[in-house]
């Protein structure tokens, strides 16, 4: 019984296990390396995110347009060995979204949504050239969504949990006292759901459709004093989460509704400000 | 003077639309009687009252039962609705649907008049639905280029008509039944009867399907002053969701409601439900219910802050439910019927609606 739910485990996870190996692998073999050239370096900063949320019908009509800000902080550790670049990043954000939607009759209703996001990045790069870098990046996203009720409808919680494989380019050059650097990344998802608690019903955990992300990210770093270093960061992110499978909704175990998450768009544009040094 | 009439009808629709969306009080008796009704099978209207045993009600059983009763013969508080983050589909696409088309039954009615020059003739036409297919719509007006009068109908059946809850089959029948009053104003009284004939929704989340019929009679007597009756002997509601089935029918069903206004817009509505459920979340089993003391709703609140709900089982078994304030609700247990209620919790108007 117990090993047939670690196969099971193992099955399920398979794509993420993979990466996650991958990953190792490359972290081990960079720490087992005898690097000739090896720089460490940790940075922390805040970020403000501009975030809109959309969800669409099956037919392409916007049902819901969130937009807010979020603000928040993010720590980055990185490790340079040679010709690898290795990097971890922490970030917990938290906003609110003005929320203009409608109720499930299809009434027009203006409400807000409580947003906290906690994101992990782990990434490795390896440089094809003194400008040019190539890598492969795995995030894991938990974003809580609390709706607030108005104007006569329920709102509920929310619970999105994704991870995305990104493959991603890098470009920096120098200029003057600074270094800019222009990335882009692209993913799809390993793993994705939601989990919703509707209004006197059992909690439920939906299916979501294939999530697909596209990343552009502009930094600017200059030295301040001997190891110490300041980064800026501007981005662009945009996340499609296709048209999720419905899923039946109970109350204490009796089916009563079926819900889905329809196919949903999120943009943010995040401004970051770091605060780095160079072990 | 016919098309005169209608517009007033259409007026006096217009505003029940209004009102239910102010107050969701029509919306949720019409989905209370709407939601209870048929019960399973069969293609035919009114029928014969289910023949079911009785529910049992014990501590085990008694959740279940609140649930299936208070959400059937309650439903004018499953107005609440919830705001769109993930979609949800139930039941209520039926009667969204049924709402939508009795508010275009003046419009209806008046284009048979328009086009039928011979007494008793039935005028058709097709509406295009949103995403594809349409409606056919059948009207038969006694009395051409003249009033409406008691018998005018519509009957709309789906043809492959795609709307945003999925496609729309079977039929729904409007029966004018009597208009009367100041339409300008709000004092008038109306008279429709509903009646679905296998009327279905389905989707790839969902397939629901109506049989049966309820009377609604209405009477405004001045801006949020407004009674309501509804009643039907049977009308059921047979749900499929992803492979489950789902059965509920309501019998016997008697409801009234009355609206009263406050000051500042305000309004507080009374009503009192009787009638038996028999849901296949209790096996099929039937319990019956009757108001002690009748709920009152206040225009602010989600739900009901008073009110009393008696429900029946077998072997004189009783649940009583009892508003609390405008979110809970005590619920009571007399388990072995001998009027005592041994037995209390309190539970969330969420998690019974």
């Amino acid at each position: 019984m117990t090993f047939g739910w670690l196969i099971n485990l193992a099955c399920r996870r398979a794509n993420l296990l993979r990466l996650l190996g991958l990953l190792a692998m490359a972290w081990s073999a960079v720490a087992s390396a005898n690097c000739v050239d090896a720089a460490p370096s940790l940075q922390a900063g805040g970020v403000r995110i501009n975030s809109v949320w959309r969800e669409f019908n099956p037919q392409g009509e916007e049902l819901v347009r969130e937009s807010g800000t979020l603000t928040g902080s993010e720590i980055t550790a990185a490790y340079r060995c040679d010709r690898w670049h290795l990097g971890a990043r922490l970030s917990d954000l938290d906003g609110v979204r003005h929320y203009d939607g409608q109720t499930s009759s299809g009434r027009p209703v203006l409400s807000q949504s409580a947003i906290r996001q906690r994101q992990a990045d782990l990434q490795a790069m390896f440089a094809l050239s003194d400008s040019w870098r190539l890598g492969g990046r795995v995030t894991r996203q938990l974003l809580w969504r609390d709706i607030a009720s108005a104007s006569g409808a329920s709102g509920y919680p929310e619970r999105f949990d994704w991870s995305l494989l990104s493959a991603g380019a890098q470009w920096h050059s120098n200029f003057g006292t600074g270094q800019l650097s222009l990335a882009s990344w692209a993913g799809k998802q390993l793993s994705s759901r939601m989990v919703i608690t509707l209004p006197g019903r059992d909690q439920a955990t939906l299916k979501l459709g294939a999530l697909a992300q596209l990343e552009f990210i502009a930094s600017w770093r200059t030295r301040v004093r001997s190891a110490w270093f300041f980064q800026a960061d501007l981005g662009y992110r945009r996340l499609e989460i296709g048209q999720g499978e419905p899923s039946i909704i109970r109350r204490s175990g009796v089916p009563v509704g079926v819900a889905s998450q329809p196919k949903s768009v999120m943009t943010e544009r995040p401004i970051a400000i770091h605060l780095g040094y160079d072990f | 003077m016919r098309q005169l009439l209608i517009k007033k009808f259409k007026f006096i629709t217009t505003f029940l639309e209004s009102q239910m969306q102010i107050n969701n009080f029509t919306t949720i008796v019409l989905s209370t009687a709407f939601l209870t009704a048929c019960g399973g099978g069969g293609g035919g209207n009114d029928g014969p009252a289910p023949v079911a045993a009785t529910a049992a009600l014990t501590s085990t059983t008694q959740d279940v039962a609140a649930q299936e009763v208070v959400s059937t013969a309650l439903a004018p508080l499953e107005l609440v609705q919830t705001l769109t983050g993930a979609q949800t589909t139930d039941e209520g696409a039926l009667f969204r649907f049924a709402l939508a088309q009795k508010s275009k039954l003046p419009t209806y009615l008046m284009n048979a008049s328009k086009n039928s020059t011979l007494v008793g003739v039935v005028q058709t036409e097709t509406v295009a639905c949103t995403y594809g297919g349409s409606l056919y719509i059948s009207a038969s007006v006694a009395n051409p280029n003249g009033e409406p009068t008691a018998g005018d109908s519509a009957t709309i059946t789906g043809n492959n008509c795609v709307e945003a809850d999925g496609t729309i089959s079977g039929s729904l029948r409007l029966t004018f039944n009597s208009l009367s009053g100041n339409f300008n104003t709000d004092y008038y009284s109306a008279s429709i009867t509903l009646s679905f004939d296998n009327l279905a929704i389905a989707s790839a989340q969902i397939n629901v399907r109506a049989n049966g019929s309820f009377a609604l009679a209405e009477a405004a007597n001045g801006y949020n002053n407004l009674q309501q009756t509804y009643s039907t002997p049977s009308l059921s509601v047979s749900a499929d969701y992803a492979g489950e089935a789902r059965t509920r029918t309501l019998s016997g069903f008697q409801a009234t409601a009355t609206r009263t206004s406050g000051a500042n817009d305000s309004y507080a509505t009374s009503y009192s439900l009787n009638g038996a459920v028999t849901s296949s979340a209790m096996a099929s089993q039937t319990l019956m219910f009757n108001t002690i003391t009748p709920f009152v709703e206040f225009s602010d609140d989600l739900y009901p802050s008073s009110g009393v709900l008696l429900i029946t089982g077998a072997a004189n078994a009783q649940l009583r439910l009892t508003a609390i304030n405008s979110s809970q609700v005590t619920q009571e247990l007399d388990a072995n019927g001998d009027g005592s209620f041994e037995g209390n919790k309190t539970v969330y108007w969420s998690s019974l609606l």
